[in-house]
């Protein structure tokens, strides 16, 4: 993938995200006759640049044959996507693949909805039999943050039941919107090794995986001596989408040098006795692919010649840049008063300073 | 046109550097090098400003004014080299119209001041272009210092718009009215 290693997830930022400005709508989605009727998506995800004819266009997507060819010929990205409460109570991870879309490997993810659309009721409830009494979450426990790792906090597949509307509920009774299970096939390859937890500020997670998984279409396989280019996300203070702090590219060496080194260990666990190797986040606002590519961007043409954005950019840089992406118009023109205002300002100044010193020398 | 930029700005850089350099002399000085160093300082600005505007026509021109003002360092550098070159613009003009005056009583201290400020416009501008010319120089951090993000747009509040306007428009009246009382 040389162009993730150049350019990271920006590659993966195509046109008419969602939650972006003038994303595409579920109506247009689901009208297009590969990603929503065939692979019934919703919006417009993450996807790699060259399974659309027109990096600007999200929905040309190249055709299906094309896409399987790429895909056999590794032209995909493997995401691991780890989260707080959708995956961690269960010690997993959910393990997906960025191609002509976002998807989940092959097999079943660490959750899924709790809810019965057709008899809009939850599908579950916690099973008072497993729980110590338990039918429900108390919501004054969620909200008043009371409850800790070794509390009941979610709601997992085998320790529920199925909803029972004619429970003696309660005010305050709560029911996951997610429900937890381990997880299968693919989608379940990543574990949490240990127990992952919040604390001083900061989550300390390890996560594990087979070198090779064996599922060649869904997963990279790591082998020893090879480099590998990674990034890193971080979704803070329960904001999902696209509000989440991302890193440039970073190489990873496997006994290899690379930004940062990962050695062989033996026995159960790593000793940790490496030095720390600090990767800095940034929130990349509304910055797309297409846009990077376009008549916008000073730097499209050094995109075209292949040079990384590390030479060009630095993380606190494209940090503002992005926060300012955000308000683009509105910046851009108070930025024009601005500068009027500052040559009318110097304008008024020498007007006074020569009519002035003029009569002076009279 | 990029590399036609990059050689001209190296004229107005030049060239006002020393107009400023030549001010700080005969700020301090009334020797007959100061004398005669400040007898070019018209003919220093003019070439000053001349390829000041040259190399801003080509700057324009290295991008299309979307893509320019597209990214903060472009806004930036683009409003530097706008207020720099109405600066010093003002500076030749004043040079021009007064002469020898201007270095007269607390004229020269007027001068002096807007030699250093338009030295400082000038280091920003320069600084700005070798960021967008993909070499950043530890100016920059400077900046950052006392306390400008150079990779976030530069503007002033509504407030400061209006103020800046009054402002203008006040100094305007004050010299107009200035030379009428003494008419």
């Amino acid at each position: 993938m040389p162009d993730f290693e150049k350019y990271g997830g920006y590659i993966l930022v195509g046109d008419r995200m969602r939650f972006f400005t003038g994303e595409a709508t579920p109506k247009e989605v689901a009208a297009h006759p590969y990603l929503g009727q065939k692979k019934k998506q919703a919006e417009v995800g993450k996807h790699l640049p060259e399974t659309r004819a027109d990096v600007a266009d999200w929905a040309s997507v190249v055709p299906e044959p094309q896409l399987q060819a790429q895909r056999k010929a590794g032209y995909f990205l493997d995401l691991w996507h780890w989260r707080a409460h959708r995956s961690n109570p269960v010690g997993k991870s959910d393990d997906q693949v960025v191609a002509e879309a976002r998807y989940g490997d092959e097999g079943k993810g660490p959750f899924f909805n709790n809810w019965d659309g057709d008899k809009k009721q939850p599908l579950l409830m916690l099973d008072p039999e497993k729980t110590g009494g338990k039918a429900a979450l108390g919501w004054d426990d969620l909200a008043g943050g009371k409850l800790g790792f070794d509390d009941l906090y979610y709601l997992r597949e085998d320790q529920a039941k199925p909803f029972d509307p004619k429970h003696a509920w309660k005010n305050g009774d709560t029911l996951p919107r997610r429900a937890l299970r381990a997880g299968e096939g693919s989608r379940a390859d990543i574990s949490v090794h240990g127990l992952a937890r919040w604390k001083d500020g900061y989550w300390d997670v390890t996560l594990v995986r087979r070198m090779d998984t064996g599922r060649p279409l869904d997963d990279k396989a790591f082998a020893d001596s090879r480099v590998y280019t990674v990034g890193f996300s971080v979704h803070r203070d329960a904001f999902g989408s696209r509000w989440h702090y991302v890193s440039l590219p970073q190489r990873l060496g496997l006994s290899r040098r690379g930004d940062f080194r990962a050695a062989r260990f033996s026995g159960a666990e790593p000793k940790w006795e490496q030095d720390w190797f600090t990767v800095t986040l940034f929130y990349p606002g509304q910055v797309s692919w297409p846009l990077l590519n376009s008549s916008r961007h000073a730097g499209a043409e050094n995109i075209r010649k292949g040079i990384p954005v590390r030479l060009r950019h630095s993380e606190i840089q494209l940090a503002h840049y992005g926060i300012e992406m955000e308000f683009y118009d509105a910046i851009r023109r108070q930025w024009l008063y601005t500068l009027l205002a500052g040559v009318l300002l110097i304008a008024g100044f020498g007007l006074a300073l020569n009519l002035l010193l003029a009569r002076k020398e009279r | 046109m990029a590399p036609y930029h990059h050689l001209i700005v190296h004229f107005p850089i030049a060239l006002f550097t020393t107009a400023a350099l030549v001010i700080l002399m005969r700020a301090f000085s009334t020797g007959p090098v100061s004398q005669a160093a400040a007898r070019v300082l018209t003919p220093l600005l003019a070439l000053g400003v001349a390829s000041a505007l040259l190399a801003y026509a080509l700057g324009l021109s290295v991008f299309p004014l979307e893509t320019l003002t597209s990214s903060p360092l472009g806004r930036n550098h683009l409003l530097a080299a706008t207020w720099t070159i109405a600066y010093w613009t003002l500076i030749l003009v004043t040079s021009w119209r007064l002469g020898e005056a201007v270095w007269e009583g607390t004229r020269r201290w007027i001068m002096l001041g807007l030699g250093a400020l338009g030295a400082g416009l000038l280091t920003v501008t320069g600084a700005l272009g070798g960021h967008l010319s993909g070499s950043p120089s530890a100016v920059s951090q400077v900046f950052r210092l006392l306390g400008w993000e150079v990779y976030r747009t530069f503007y002033v509040p509504e407030f400061m718009l209006i103020a800046l306007v009054v402002a203008a428009v006040a100094m305007a009246a004050l010299g107009f009215a200035g030379r009428g009382a003494r008419a």
